[in-house]
């Protein structure tokens, strides 16, 4: 498959004729208005237009905003492919992501490779792990009286958790974090192409080093060499799955950190209702989970299609807001509110069909740790009434900065 | 009250066993491939909110075992 590369926002001057006018909307999906003041609010605006609308931004792409429509656009993986799977298409040149780009039937073989490793039952080992790591970065900062969150704290948490798992040196860290970083945010296409490749660079030297490694352990990456050597895989593809296995999960569990200590900052309330309650947790992180989703994922058509009344060329992107999946009222009555009781909050912000997210076996017990420590060290604090939080879209929604004072002790 | 899962319809999202552990497990792989399992009475509401919580709607409750 080829695809015509789009540059940055590039907008289209012409809107395709099969494109009915009631539907075309000026949204760069990069900044809706808004954005900076409540990138869930900005979107969640969509809500009062038609189920499915066109923006001739990044080259013109459809944007589906409801729920089930979104549900049913992720299952049949057959008409709207993953590989090309975040707007604008990547292209040629760019290190190949698997199993994330691939659809079945050469997917499944590719994801059962690290499976295991991801898995709920890998995971709850490091736990206490995780709890350390945390617990001694936020005891590190509450003599502060405050800090700005993104910065000094929930950026780098997730990858160091990340490289903890996966048994990478951390000496790695930074760098493969910056590339992270231009990644998820960069609106630049040429950016995020640099960044990708800077990347598959250094997961090619982890897997060296893992190569030379006889008796391989069970870890995320020792998983993938023993693959290799059992024939399963090529070398191009154990590379591939190392990038897609760790660029999974950085921003993302950042960003949601940083909307998650935003709302309880806000909010004493929930914030006593969890304090007080220790078994609410669990139910908790599900409900951030769903009340601010990350990604703005996006699936590519293989072939022209029907889709609820409306004509979707082959090679037309469809952007998939999961954030705006939760907030659909049609799933989730009152979906704004925030409610750790609710009973039926089965969301799929880790995205449905085969490609549901497998990083997400990692990404809950982290939230929900973080939620714990962070409320046991520091149960009363704050937005810093002389500074304002800052949010912004693109393939993570996320929030830039998040000033927060406490009492000092 | 009997519990069916459709494994070829679960994708691993969890929340079944995070909704009711004492009803639901996941294999080593992370999905759910239990047999269909009778659901002691006692564990029946947790059941429930298992099988509603599943976003692939892969959880049947058979009420019919029950009768």
């Amino acid at each position: 498959m080829s695809y015509q590369v789009h540059q940055a926002a590039q907008r289209l001057e012409t809107i395709p004729p099969h494109v009915p006018a009631d539907r075309v909307v000026e949204l760069d999906y990069f900044s809706p208005p808004g954005v900076t003041e409540d990138p869930h609010l900005a979107w969640k605006r969509l809500h009062d237009g038609p189920d499915i609308v066109y923006t001739p931004y990044y080259g013109g792409h459809w944007i589906v905003t409801r729920a089930d429509d979104m549900f049913a656009v992720m299952q049949d993986y057959e008409t709207f492919s993953n590989w090309e799977f975040t707007v604008p298409k990547r292209g040629p040149g760019n290190p190949v992501l698997m199993p994330n780009q691939l659809d079945p039937p050469r997917h499944g073989p590719i994801r059962s490779v690290v499976l295991r490793p991801m898995s709920p039952k890998a995971v709850e080992p490091i736990e206490p792990v995780i709890r350390k790591i945390m617990a001694d970065r936020i005891a590190s900062i509450v003599p502060k009286g405050g800090c700005e969150f993104v910065s000094e704290f929930g950026g780098d948490i997730p990858p160091e958790l990340f490289f903890e798992h996966a048994r990478i040196p951390k000496d790695k860290l930074p760098e493969m974090k910056r590339f992270a970083d231009a990644v998820a945010r960069s609106d630049n296409e040429e950016d995020r192409r640099a960044a990708r490749i800077g990347g598959a660079n250094y997961m090619m030297a982890i897997l060296d080093e893992r190569r030379q490694v006889e008796e391989l352990d069970d870890d995320v990456f020792s998983v993938i060499v023993r693959a290799e050597r059992e024939g399963r895989i090529t070398r191009e593809e154990s590379t591939s799955i190392a990038l897609n296995v760790f660029f999974g999960g950085l921003e993302t569990v950042s960003s949601a950190l940083a909307f998650i200590v935003l709302f309880l900052a806000r909010n004493p309330a929930h914030r006593r209702q969890l304090i007080e309650d220790g078994s609410l947790t669990q139910d908790a992180t599900e409900e951030f989970l769903r009340r601010f989703g990350i990604l703005n994922l996006a699936r590519i058509a293989t072939k022209p299609t029907t889709f609820k009344g409306l004509t979707i060329e082959q090679g037309e992107q469809v952007l998939l807001p999961l954030h705006l999946a939760g907030l659909d009222e049609r799933k989730f009555p009152n979906p704004l509110e925030v409610d750790f009781h609710r009973k039926r909050a089965g969301h799929f912000n880790f995205g449905t069909g085969p490609h549901r997210c497998l990083g997400s076996n990692l990404a809950r017990p982290e939230i929900r740790i973080f939620i714990e420590e962070w409320l046991r060290q520091i149960p009363d604090f704050s937005v810093d009434p002389d500074d304002k939080p800052v949010g912004a879209s693109g393939v993570a929604m996320t929030m830039t900065r998040v000033p927060l004072v406490w009492p000092s002790r | 009250m009997k519990v069916i899962v459709d494994h070829a319809r679960c994708q691993g999202h969890a929340l079944c066993m995070l909704k009711a552990p004492q009803v639901y497990q996941l294999n080593d792989d992370g999905y759910n491939s239990m047999p269909p399992t009778e659901v002691p009475p006692e564990l029946e509401e947790q059941a429930r909110l298992g099988a509603i919580n599943c976003p692939e709607g892969a959880i049947r409750l058979d009420k019919r075992a029950a009768d």
